[in-house]
This record gives C-alpha cells, structure tokens and sequence, in this order.
C-alpha cells in the first residue's frame, strides 16, 4: 500500500490555517528515527476519531514506541487490525517495538492510533498536535493535518488509479 | 426497467436490409443489457448468487424499514458495521458516497446504500442517524436486536459479530468488513472487501445499475 502524497498536498493545502508552515508531507526527525505520512481523518463521531503515520528506524539499535497524546483529548492507543474468521476487529497493542532499518506503517485497515474519548473534535482543515513518545528517542511532536474520510481513502489509492 | 428497454429489440426479422442490419447490431451493442461478466466487476463474484434476504429492521427515523420491499429495483449495496469503527466503516461509507455524488443522476438515484448496526447497545438512533447522514443523508441505517442482525448475515454468508471487552466506552466490534451489492434481480452477484476503492465503486456501480439480469 503506497501512499498518494500528490493528494494528501492538494488536500491540505486547500485547508491549512494561514499561520501554519508546515507541510502535509512533513518529515520528522529524533535520532534515528523519521516520522513521515502523517494524517488523521476529521472523527466521524464526537468521542472516536483516528490517526495515522509512520516510523522508520534508520538507527543500529530498536525503539519502542510507548504512548502517544493529542490535542483531541481523551485517550489515544496503537491498535492493530486482526482478521479472524471473516471479520475484522481492532485489538490494542500495547508498546510496539520498531526495530533496527524496520518501518511501522499505519494504514486504514492495519495499525492505526485509536483515540478515545474525543474531548476536542478535530474539524477538515485543523491541525491536530500530537506527542509520540519513544522509549529511546523521547518524546516527538507532529502537527497532522486533519483530512475528511474520502481524501483518507483517496491516499490509499494508487496514482495510476486516479482516473475518473 | 432496463427488461422492457431491451424487449424493443426483439422485432421480427422479416426482409432485413444490410444496412438496418447493421443498424441492429450496431444498437445492440451498445445497450448494457447483457450481465456483465464476473472478470469485467472489481468485486468479488458470489459463485452462486445470494438472494435477497427479507428481513424488517427500524430505521434510525423510527420507521419500520421492510428491506425487501423497500429496496426491490434498486441496486442495494448492505453493510454491517458500528459508529465507534475507527476506519473501516467510515471508509466505505465516504468512498461510496464520494462516488455517488460524481456519477450521472441516472446511475446514483438507481443506488440505495443500507447500513446495519452491529453494536445496538452503543448505536441509538440519535447516534447512528447523525453519523450515517454526514456521509450521505439517503443513506438508510437499521437497528436491531444483535441475535436477528446476525441471523441476518449468516443468511448472507457473513460471520456474526461478536464484541470484546465489557467497558462500555472502549469495547470493540468484530464484524465482516464487505459490502454485499444486490441487483435488480433481488439478488447479490458480486461483494466488496475492505479495500474497494473510489475508482472500483465508480466502475463497477454504473455496470451494475444497467446490466439486466437474467430474470426467474
């Protein structure tokens, strides 16, 4: 599953706040860890909404990712998607290790960061900030632009799918 | 619909010029009539066609919503799923809807789209309507006691679901991730997985809407 970062650009750009510099295809950077492909649909309820990115670990040594925080509020956990049977059920997973030249995708229908709670609900346009905490690296800051479900599905399909 | 269009073809024969005879063949094919293969839809093919289950189910309105009857002629795409799904739901929700909107009247007002809940507990009508109407307000969502959903999609050759966790705020849903698609014939050719994308509903919908199927 590769990302379409040419829409997530023509999907923030038209909705970022004018004092925001950042770039939706932002890379961050701790140690030897980057954090890119960051991006959270706009909840489609007032108390669960979702979030997105990725981690790659450039570095010799493992990193555990341990917690991670919002601006939405509530309580925000790594789950994955386990297919058992025929259906699809997201389960926590705790601390996630990442390990050395290892990449930890998220992705509608894999690993995502469930939040909980909402107390703040993100609307198309915001920025959420978010803190990702590492055992290692520390703590990481991210600014995620807020997309609508339809832009979210739209990166998940392929540039030569683009069509109609 | 598309069964009388087609019944305007099938004038005698008698003394046919070549030109009218091209003519037919030329009209012909260029009517959608014939079903369209299972290689040419994105979906996944049943390999025996579903039939349509009847079933009645209150609408987040209150309604009573027969899903038979209510949907005969239409072509019917049923999911089940909850509001506190993180992804998958809203995903197929806004792709279809996203879709819909883009395609010609003719083809999007042939397309009802039926939601059922597989969480009742958390899904009341004040929830649910809210949620299913910002994808698209036509959008129809059913309530039911869980045990009748789920007699509903083992019919449908789907799992049952089945919740995990007690903490009210925070359990979470298991449920099959497809979106059965029912044609006019009251019948299902053809499922959508997790993963269907824009591009496939755009496909796939319009073929489905003018494909006359084989009646009974």
């Amino acid at each position: 599953m590769r990302l379409n970062w040419m829409a997530l650009a023509a999907a923030a750009v038209s909705c970022s706040s004018p004092d925001s510099s950042d770039s939706p295809a932002q890379i961050t950077r701790s140690g030897t860890l980057e954090i890119t492909d960051a991006y959270a649909p706009a909840p489609a309820s007032a108390d669960v909404g979702s979030l997105y990115f990725t981690v790659i670990n450039h570095g010799g040594e493992a990193d555990t990712l341990v917690a991670i925080e919002t601006s939405a509020g509530g309580t925000a956990s790594l789950h994955d998607m386990v297919r058992i049977d025929g259906t699809m059920r997201m389960q926590a997973t705790g601390a996630v290790e990442v390990a050395p030249s290892h990449t930890l995708r998220m992705a509608p229908g894999g690993y995502h960061v469930m939040i909980e709670h909402v107390t703040v609900r993100p609307e198309v346009g915001d920025t959420l900030d978010v803190i990702v905490t590492f055992a290692r690296a520390g703590q990481v800051e991210l600014r995620v632009p807020i997309l609508t479900y339809s832009d979210v599905a739209r990166l998940l399909e392929d540039p030569g799918d683009r069509r109609h | 619909m598309a069964n009388k269009r087609s019944n305007t073809m099938m004038k005698p024969f008698g003394r046919l010029s070549i030109t009218s005879m091209i003519a037919v063949i030329g009209a012909a094919a260029c009517i959608p009539d014939a079903p369209p293969r299972p290689d040419e839809l994105r979906g996944t093919s049943y390999p025996a066609p579903l039939e349509k289950p009847d079933f009645s189910l209150i609408r987040t309105n209150g309604d009573t919503f027969d899903f038979r009857a209510e949907t005969d002629g239409f072509v019917t795409l049923l999911f089940f799923g909850y509001t506190h799904c993180p992804d998958v739901c809203p995903i197929h929700m806004a792709n279809i809807a996203a879709v819909l909107r883009n395609l010609p009247p003719d083809v999007s007002r042939a397309v009802k789209v039926v939601m059922v809940s597989t969480d009742p507990d958390r899904d009341t009508p004040d929830r649910f309507g809210p949620w299913l109407a910002q994808f698209d307000p036509s959008f129809v969502g059913l309530i039911g006691p869980i045990e009748e959903v789920n007699a509903i999609q083992s019919r449908l050759q789907l799992p049952p679901a089945s919740k995990y966790g007690d903490d009210p705020g925070s359990y979470t849903v298991g449920h099959s991730a497809r979106v059965i698609a029912f044609t006019a014939d009251n019948r299902a050719h053809v499922s959508y997985p997790f993963g269907t994308r824009q591009n496939d509903w755009a496909h796939d919908l319009p073929l489905l809407v003018k494909a006359e199927w084989e009646t009974r």
